[in-house]
């Protein structure tokens, strides 16, 4: 099929979906979230971030960054969180750990 | 360069942006959740992960166990740009 210059420069859709979890409910079930204290508030205000306007709920409540790796059965196997935004789990250890779940010996 | 390499480096860049002062009481934040805990309540391996179902980007409600019928699952928390 033919395609239009401009189609052709629109970004390909994401191939893993992104979800919102408007008011951190799931974030809360999965033990994540925290209510910033009133200090960093006002630093964040201070450069112009309002994360109760953000979040959209009113609140200064955030997830702490988490990765968990969930395999076919709906059992979690593999968790990484960390209060330090700053330290992020590895793309390559997560894929790693995909791979260990498809097993050593099965074909893939 | 490992994402980790990245991330350590504009960590160290900030600090030139960023005054002592209000690095300290980020620094603070961080210390506190981990002295306080949450990381003990964080969901952990072997238990059944929790249900969902949130609207995807089109705002199509998607949930775990359709996720899951697409094969294992990496599940990530992120805060918008950070």
């Amino acid at each position: 099929m033919a395609r239009t210059p401009r189609e052709t420069e629109e970004p390909k859709p994401l191939s893993f979906e992104l979800l919102r979890d408007l008011g951190n409910h799931v974030a809360e079930a999965y033990g994540l979230v925290f209510t910033l204290p009133e200090d960093l508030r006002a630093i964040y205000l201070k450069i112009g971030i309002d994360l109760a306007q953000g979040n959209g709920d009113g609140t200064w409540r955030l997830p702490i960054p988490a990765r968990f790796v969930i395999d076919r059965q709906g059992i979690i196997r593999a968790v990484d969180a960390d209060p330090d935004y700053t330290r992020r789990p590895e793309p390559a250890r997560t894929v790693e750990i995909l791979a260990g779940l498809r097993g050593p010996d099965r074909p893939s | 360069m490992t994402l980790q390499e990245k991330l350590d480096s504009m960590r160290e860049g900030s600090k030139s942006r960023v005054p002592p002062e209000t690095r300290a009481i980020m620094q603070r934040s961080i210390d506190e959740l981990r002295a306080g805990g949450i990381l003990t309540r964080v969901a952990r391996v072997g238990q059944p992960a929790p249900d969902f179902a949130l609207p995807n980007a089109t705002g199509r409600t998607v949930g775990l166990r359709e996720l899951l019928t697409r094969g294992p699952l990496v599940l990530s928390f992120y805060r918008g740009r950070w």
